[in-house]
């Protein structure tokens, strides 16, 4: 995608680039997350129709959801979110190795908060709450998996960003892949504050 | 020029008119008036709608076989370049705009009194759904079905052989409820210009006043399956008195425990549904059933002690048609007992009473 | 200027992308031009269509007599199912999507899209959901509880085979992100890569309809693919999002369906829309008129296409009934505009009755009643009555088929010569055309009639209630008139390809700019661009001393139509 992207940003010949604005890689980045949007909106959608039509939210039986823990949850990707966006400044300053050291901070704190999220499924999954277990355990495990595999994405997409940025192929000028990059990532984590605010705190 | 022109209104004048033509057939054929209170308001707001339709319609297309016709080209000069007219855009932003806002104000009056309900209603009647068929509840009819439970309210279920025929007094206001035990199904009687959906989890409900007597046919209207097309039933409208009549009859069958079966120890499986929910033997005897499977699918008969289908008296061979296997169960006491197909237990489903 | 100089060669255009001692097979495998991916669009998309095509004459030789059965119900179910989805997602939203490809870059003076591999993934993509959505087939049985697929007859084993719905949710899945890329795409071209002059208000229409059509695709599909995702979990990993019995909601899932279905038919018709906005004033030798009511009247669709989608749900009694009645009924509004402004296009024009101004006519003819027809069901009243009976099938067919296969037509005809270099043949197209509109309203005018009758849609079979059966007979004539039609569309296709003379570069004497280039383009599309004044570049350049006319051009609404 990157090469293509350089092919469109210095087109052979008569070339009608607009200038000023925003670049078509980065527009497109933000009309992908927009749609990203309105499918996390869909899913949202679900969850709040089957809760309020539930009788009792969380149904009866279900385990109870450890607040404390989805908040350290949230300080590990609302952190990573943060070394992103100073990854990003450096780079506007064409500071190549502070990129490099930011984006593998962040790289491994959004793989942290994989880890974090795996561990919570195993002891959920073993006080038996499960994709099966009824409407609680469907959107539960619904929405913030399918958050969690856009972290996971994400985390790729930072990877592969990251091994990029090791061989310098990003300057102060050149260097959408990276905006691009953490846009992404911050949707990612808007997504996750939508989540901990609607699952866990107002689960009560 | 002229005689061209002269030609092309006449050409137009001719398009016009099969235009019209076209319109009145639809008009000719329309819809039926409706028999309950409730559907004239919906007949009405349908013709006020086609008039409307038909005015804009002939307007329109009109004007479309007009132009061309009139502005064909017969010349390469290059015609007048004007690229448009705010005056005739708001126009007719604001005409099309004030239609809908009268159509809109006629349907919501309407709405109001096809959507009515009274509070007591005179007849209520419990309608669900499943596959493949409907079961009718009279709501308050008591009857008493098995000897030794209390009396229940009267129902009649259909089969797709069988379809349900039901009787309804005319000039009293009638309350449906609608309820499905699997999937979506749409209550529909095409002559109360009205349908409803029976939906799983939900209870829908709807009144009529049905006003004129007749037999009125229904049908499932929402795509529910296999055998959907075979969800019929009829409507009998008629005189409070023979309503009443029916109604006693009906419930003298059903206190018999197993209302007229024309063909005893017999029962056949056809698109996946029996005959008949209903079968009846002698208590102390020998059961012999033929069973005539006439799908090309596997099917059996088993007979359980409930409906939670724990305890089984009998399970026949499951076979696949076309073909009859004759089954002989051993004698059992007194009672009311659950058969079903064990290879489709929510379609294929009845009650074998023992006498 | 360049459209009349010598036709410079394939190689000559110095293409990057063309790497000498390919073979022609995998050249165009691995293409990432626009043009070849967009004729490779139209390709697949018309191959769908056909196949879809022979499994609704399938249909209505199973209905044309009550009683017989040519087809067992769960195969006639599968008939409707496939038939549904596969003319919407297979053909007509990528055949639209493939004339968008081809000729989108090409209206706004670019090179490409704005990217081009996201592109021809875009479009690798459907092949192989059709092949995914018809290998049901080869388990036993495909998807059968219509292409609205409600549950929870749609978490139900179908006919004999227990993943045929699975694999219609994977298909579409690739549908949806195939569209959503594809929006992602066109968004970002028009956006970015219009040529120097070419201001959003110079833009041909159907360049606008893209726009907005992507905008729709864009924020509606992912709701779609949302809503499939959790039927997919509700099928095959015990998830309760739909069944009642485990405490879901099963009019949950039309919320969510209809959500992104209702936009999707604006999705599958305005960009015919935009078709014939720019094919009528071509053959009428005017400019459009009322280009920014037409502008703002496509976005007026497009953002009410989003708060109405609940008149498909009147019955399920769990509606605002006058919340969308209203909505749906103010709909008429725009397309109201857009019919008068067509009108007065042709009016004090020099109409020329070429076969893609056919089509545009008949688009205008066929697509008004399913306007007309429409409207009734915006009133919940009426609604109760008509919804899933054949008044519904036959609207759908309006707006469908005589809305966006007429203008589909209309573009196949106008723009074969420029994807060739060739026009189709004119007797041909006519017959063609009077075939298809006869056919046509001989299948779906007594539709109408049938729904008043009370003849559900989704039926195997019928009791030969009243009339039914002499109208379901006229309507299996008539359809199969539809399918003899295309033979003369299909002969045209190739015998004009194997005609060895070419057209001259503008055969219609059109003004936008894709028509400035050579037919068919050089690989990076323009040598040159002209300056761009109006929604008509060409028309300025021929007419730039011609002041009379040129005055008359620009000073816009103050002659109207007397």
């Amino acid at each position: 995608m990157a090469a293509t992207d350089a092919a469109v940003q210095h087109p052979p010949g008569a070339g009608h680039q607009r200038t000023g604005g925003i670049s078509s890689s980065l527009l497109g980045m933000v009309l992908f997350i927009a749609s990203e949007v309105m499918f996390f909106g869909g899913l949202f959608g679900a969850y709040f129709t089957l809760r309020t039509a539930a009788p009792e939210w969380p149904p009866p039986g279900t385990p109870p959801l450890e607040d404390w823990y989805a908040l350290i949850l949230t300080a590990v990707l609302v952190s990573s979110s943060v070394t992103m966006q100073i990854g990003v400044f450096a780079i506007r300053r064409g500071d190549q190795r502070a990129l490099v050291r930011w984006l593998l901070i962040s790289l491994v704190l959004g793989l942290l908060f994989l880890a974090g999220q795996a561990n919570e499924y195993r002891m959920l999954i073993s006080e038996g709450l499960t994709l099966s277990s009824g409407v609680f355990g469907s959107t539960f495990f619904t929405l913030t998996g399918f958050h969690g595999a856009h972290v996971a994405g994400g985390a790729a997409f930072i990877l592969v960003v990251l091994l990029r940025a090791r061989s310098g192929q990003f300057t102060s000028r050149y260097h959408d892949t990276v905006e691009m990059c953490s846009y992404y990532w911050h949707f990612v984590d808007v997504v996750w504050l939508g989540l901990v605010s609607t699952i866990y705190l107002l689960s009560a | 020029m002229r005689p061209a022109q002269h030609q092309a209104g006449r050409r137009t004048r001719w398009a016009a008119g099969l235009v019209l033509v076209g319109t009145m057939l639809l008009a000719g054929c329309g819809s039926y008036p409706g028999v309950t209170e409730q559907s004239r308001n919906a007949h009405d707001l349908y013709n006020l709608m086609f008039v409307i339709a038909t005015v804009i319609f002939v307007l329109v297309e009109g004007l479309i076989v007009w132009a061309v016709l009139r502005y064909r080209r017969r010349d390469d000069a290059l015609p007048p370049q004007f690229h448009g007219n705010n005056l005739l855009e708001v126009g007719w932003t604001l005409g099309p705009l004030l239609i809908v806002g009268v159509l809109f104000w006629f349907s919501w009056q309407a709405q109001h009194r096809v959507e009515a309900e009274t509070p007591n209603p005179d007849v209520t009647v419990n309608v669900t759904g499943f596959q493949w068929q409907w079961s009718f509840t009279f709501q308050g009819e008591k009857v008493r079905v098995e000897e030794n439970k209390p009396p229940q309210d009267l129902t009649l279920k259909g089969t797709i052989a069988r379809p349900p025929q039901i009787y309804l007094p005319v000039g009293r206001s009638i309350h449906f409820n609608l309820q499905s035990r699997d999937v979506i199904h749409s209550f529909y009687i095409a002559q109360f210009l009205f349908k409803r959906d029976a939906i799983p989890g939900q209870t829908n409900h709807f009144e009529v006043t049905i006003e004129k007597p007749g037999t009125y046919a229904g049908q499932c209207a929402e795509f529910c399956g296999l055998a959907h097309n075979g969800m019929h039933f009829t409507i009998k409208a008629v005189q409070e008195a023979e309503y009443r009549r029916w109604l006693e009859d009906r419930k003298r069958a059903a206190a018999s425990g197993c209302p007229d079966d024309p063909t005893p120890g017999q029962i056949a499986a056809k698109q996946v549904a029996f005959d008949k929910d209903c079968l009846a033997t002698q208590a102390g005897k020998p059961f012999n059933l033929k069973f005539d499977n006439e799908d090309a699918q596997p099917h059996n008969v088993a007979v359980y002690t409930t409906e939670a289908a724990t305890d089984a008296l009998f399970q026949g061979e499951t076979f696949t048609g076309p073909r009859t296997v004759t089954y002989n169960l051993k004698p059992m006491p007194k009672g009311s007992y659950f058969f079903r197909c064990d290879v489709h237990p929510s379609a294929m489903t009845g009650k074998l009473v023992v006498r | 200027m360049a459209i009349t100089e010598a036709r410079p060669s394939a190689a000559a255009s110095g293409s990057h992308q063309l790497r000498p001692g390919r073979h022609p097979i995998m050249e165009w495998l691995t293409t990432t031009d626009h043009k070849k991916i967009g004729i490779m669009y139209l390709v697949n998309s018309y191959f769908w269509f056909l196949v879809a095509g022979l499994l609704a004459m399938f249909m209505r030789t199973e209905l044309a007599e009550p009683g017989v059965q040519y087809f067992a119900d769960e195969r006639f179910n599968e008939l409707f199912t496939m038939h549904g989805t596969t003319m919407i997602f297979l053909f007509i939203i990528p055949m639209l999507a493939g004339f968008g490809n081809y000729i989108v870059p090409l209206q706004i003076g670019a090179l490409d899209m704005a990217f081009p591999r996201v592109n021809a993934l875009s479009f690798w993509m459907l092949p192989l959901a059709g092949i995914v959505l018809f290998s049901g087939y080869l388990t036993g049985g495909a998807a059968c509880a219509g292409w609205t697929e409600y549950p929870t007859v749609s978490l139900q084993a179908c006919g004999g085979s227990t993943i045929a719905t699975d694999l219609w949710i994977a298909a579409l899945l690739l549908v949806g992100t195939s569209s959503i890329l594809g929006g992602v795409n066109f968004i970002t071209t028009i956006f970015n890569m219009r040529a120097p002059g070419m201001s959003m208000f110079r833009m041909p229409l159907f360049t606008w309809t893209m726009l907005v059509t992507s905008l729709l695709v864009l924020l509606a599909t992912p709701v779609f693919t949302s809503a499939l995702v959790l039927l997919l979990i509700d099928r095959n990993l015990g998830g309760s999002f739909f069944d009642p019995a485990e405490g879901g909601i099963t009019v949950m899932w039309q919320n969510i369906f209809w959500f992104y279905s209702h936009p999707a038919v604006y999705v599958m018709v305005l960009p015919a829309m935009g078709i014939i906005s720019d094919v009528l004033p071509v053959f009428s030798r005017k400019p459009l008129f009322g280009y920014k009511a037409f502008v703002f009247a496509t976005a007026g669709i497009g953002a009410l296409g989003f708060s109405v989608w609940a008149h498909h749900m009147f019955a399920t009694g769990a509606v605002l009934l006058p919340f969308f009645s209203a909505m749906t009924f103010l709909i008429a509004v725009p397309t109201g505009v857009k019919f008068f402004n067509w009108i007065a296009t042709m009016w004090r024009g020099k109409v020329q009755f070429t076969a893609a101004m056919l089509f545009a006519v008949g688009f205008l003819t066929m697509f008004l009643v399913g306007g007309i027809d429409g409207m009734f069901l915006a009133s919940p009243v009426v609604d109760f009555g008509l919804t899933d009976t054949y008044w519904v099938v036959s609207h759908i067919h309006y707006v469908l088929f005589g809305g966006s296969v007429f203008g589909v037509y209309a573009g196949m005809y106008y723009w074969f010569p420029k994807f060739t270099g060739k026009r189709l043949n004119e007797g041909l197209g006519k017959v063609h055309f009077w075939l298809q509109m006869i056919g046509f309203n001989l299948t779906f005018f007594p539709m109408h009639v049938l729904g008043l009758l009370g003849m559900p849609r989704r039926i195997a079979d019928y009791i030969p209630y009243d009339n039914w059966t002499g109208l379901n007979q006229v309507e299996t004539i008539g359809s199969l008139l539809i399918a003899v039609s295309t033979a003369p569309f299909l002969a045209n296709v190739w015998l004009t390809l194997r005609r060895k003379d070419r057209d001259p570069e503008n055969p219609w004497d059109a003004n936008s700019l894709e028509w400035y280039t050579t037919s068919p383009p050089p690989a990076h599309n323009f040598d040159s661009l002209p300056e761009i004044r109006s929604e008509r570049p060409l028309f300025d350049a021929k007419h730039a001393n011609d002041l009379a006319v040129h005055a008359d051009a620009t000073t816009t609404t103050e002659t109207g139509a007397r």
